[in-house]
């Protein structure tokens, strides 16, 4: 019930007489005295998406180390997908709690900018991400290298680099967008398990507080954080396909 | 005709055999260990403090004791019936609506089709965990009925991946060829298009959705018992089954950073979680792969 909550009857009587200043007033502020929602809110997402992209830039990076690696030899190749299909297997709680523990033992870390490091390489290998990106990109690579303007650059004697950065920018881009939304909530449990002061720990207090306006703010924050990425992941592919571009213009 | 549609249905894969077959090998073995480790546990092997902490595997405990000298291999088969039967339920769930979702997707175009995309669309933008993190706290649901949940939440997954290969298989030739011959809309979705083609796939996110649920338990149940101090014990001395994460989660708190041997229970709880996920994870890529190339 709303009216058992902390300053649910205020919000309750508010709502009946519909003063919208009084409802604003209430829903933008915490139950913690003083504490405005987004002075909590901002500080903890700006952690959390500095860490999400992070990782999701290192995962990438890794990737397409292992693919070009992986081009020079296939037993490379077989050992990179080991590699990366053993790491994907580690939960990133286990990840992040065990190689904390380990770099407090043996190379003195302590909390702080060193959270974010260990936060920002579990989130690149553990959980599936690792090797779930190889596998796409590999087969988008393979994809594109048989597309029929590739083969016919590459007939032409012309470099067709260029052509295949093109051909891969539309599935990169929807990899990413669609693994950031995962991340996301990876970055929740690793915070967690790390206690670091991101939006994971501020979303798991707040629901257990019943702090309803943090918990509203949280969850619509990484929402509108995933909507305006896929606006920008299909405005980027418009760009970088002009066949896309040209079915667009038909609607 | 229907010979020739029938000819157009690829054989299915078969087991150990084929594409695919090292990653259905890898994977049997690490779901046939767990089902070997939930056996022993319904046939009387319980978790008891019989040993000393952090004691070392011998014969009496063959992976040895953690820090409140409780047999690992008990616990360790105790915890497997925390997840069998959420991951079902949740398999149930998601697969159920995912894959009705994904037909009617696909076949219905029009407005249902918006409807449900938007559905699927809606969900998606949501962090599945945060969704799981917010029903788990709000509700308190015992984990067969967050289950439901992930079920939920693992929708859009399927039904994008059956929605897509519907709309591309009901404009193949053989779907017109079998509709002309009189064969009924059921009968073509749910035996020609589904169980002839769509299996694989299927499958596949069935053992996504599992490792997903044996992840989500474990992480919960880890991240609950740092922050509740979660006692394993009931009133009667004798633990009750706790679930992977709270086992790792007791040993985390007690491994001393100083002491190596602490670790054991660590890495024996880690080497079995990591062992099931990949295992789950291999399988499902196995079963793809074997479908494909048929």
């Amino acid at each position: 019930m709303v009216s058992d909550l902390p300053g649910g009857v205020e919000f309750q009587e508010a709502l009946r007489v519909s003063d919208l200043l009084r409802l604003h007033r209430l829903i933008s502020c915490t139950y913690r005295p003083g504490a405005g929602v987004w002075g909590l809110v901002g500080p903890a997402l700006a952690q959390t998406l500095g860490i999400v992209f992070g990782g999701l830039g290192l995962a990438m990076l890794l990737s397409l180390a292992a693919l070009w690696a992986g081009s020079r030899s296939e037993r490379v190749d077989a050992a990179a997908e080991i590699v990366a299909g053993g790491l994907s297997s580690v939960p990133a709680f286990v990840a992040a709690a065990v190689v904390f523990r380990l770099g407090m033992r043996w190379m003195g870390l302590r909390a702080g900018w060193p959270h974010a490091l260990v936060a920002i390489l579990v989130l690149a290998v553990a959980d599936g991400v690792l090797v779930d990106l190889l596998r796409t990109l590999r087969a988008d690579l393979y994809a594109a290298d048989r597309l029929d303007f590739v083969r016919q650059a590459r007939a032409n004697a012309d470099q067709p680099r260029r052509h295949l950065f093109r051909a891969l920018c539309v599935p990169v881009s929807e990899i990413c967008a669609s693994r950031f939304t995962l991340l996301l909530g990876t970055a929740i449990v690793v915070e967690l398990a790390l206690q670091m002061p991101g939006v994971g720990v501020l979303l798991w207090v707040a629901a257990a507080q019943r702090d309803v306006p943090v918990v509203v703010a949280t969850t619509l924050s990484l929402a509108a954080c995933v909507a305006v990425l896929n606006m920008v992941r299909d405005l980027f592919q418009l760009i970088a396909d002009p066949r896309l571009r040209r079915l667009a213009g038909a609607r | 005709m229907i010979a020739s549609a029938k000819r157009a249905h690829p054989p299915r894969a078969r087991v150990l055999d084929g594409p695919g077959a090292r990653y259905r090998a890898l994977g049997s073995v690490a779901v046939g260990i767990s089902l070997i480790l939930l056996g022993l546990h319904v046939f009387g092997m319980t978790p008891g403090i019989g040993g000393a902490a952090f004691e070392q595997p011998s014969v009496r405990h063959p992976l040895g004791t953690d820090g409140r000298g409780a047999d690992l291999l008990a616990l360790i088969a105790a915890a497997q019936t925390t997840f069998v039967l959420p991951a079902l339920i949740a398999c149930a769930v998601g697969i159920v609506a995912g894959v009705a979702a994904g037909l009617a997707a696909a076949w219905y175009e029009g407005r249902i089709g918006a409807l449900i995309r938007f559905a699927a669309v809606l969900i998606g933008t949501f962090p599945r965990i945060v969704l799981l993190v917010l029903i788990a706290i709000a509700f308190e649901p015992s984990f067969n009925g967050a289950a439901v949940a992930v079920g939920v939440t693992f929708f859009p997954n399927i039904m994008g991946e059956v929605r897509q290969r519907v709309a591309d298989l009901k404009r193949m030739e053989f779907v017109t060829a079998l509709r002309a011959h009189g064969i009924g809309l059921w009968r073509v979705i749910f035996v020609h298009l589904l169980r002839g083609h769509l299996m694989g796939h299927v499958t596949r996110q069935a053992f996504f959705l599992m490792a997903y649920v044996v992840l989500i338990e474990a992480s919960f149940g880890y991240l609950g018992a740092l922050r509740y101090n979660w006692d394993a014990f009931a009133g009667d001395g004798e633990p009750r089954a706790e679930g992977l994460g709270r086992i790792l989660a007791q040993a985390l708190s007690r491994a001393s950073i100083a002491d190596l041997g602490s670790w054991w229970p660590v890495a024996m709880a880690g080497a079995f979680l990591v062992i099931l996920l990949g295992g789950l994870a291999a399988l499902g890529e196995g079963v793809v792969q074997g479908a494909e190339e048929a």
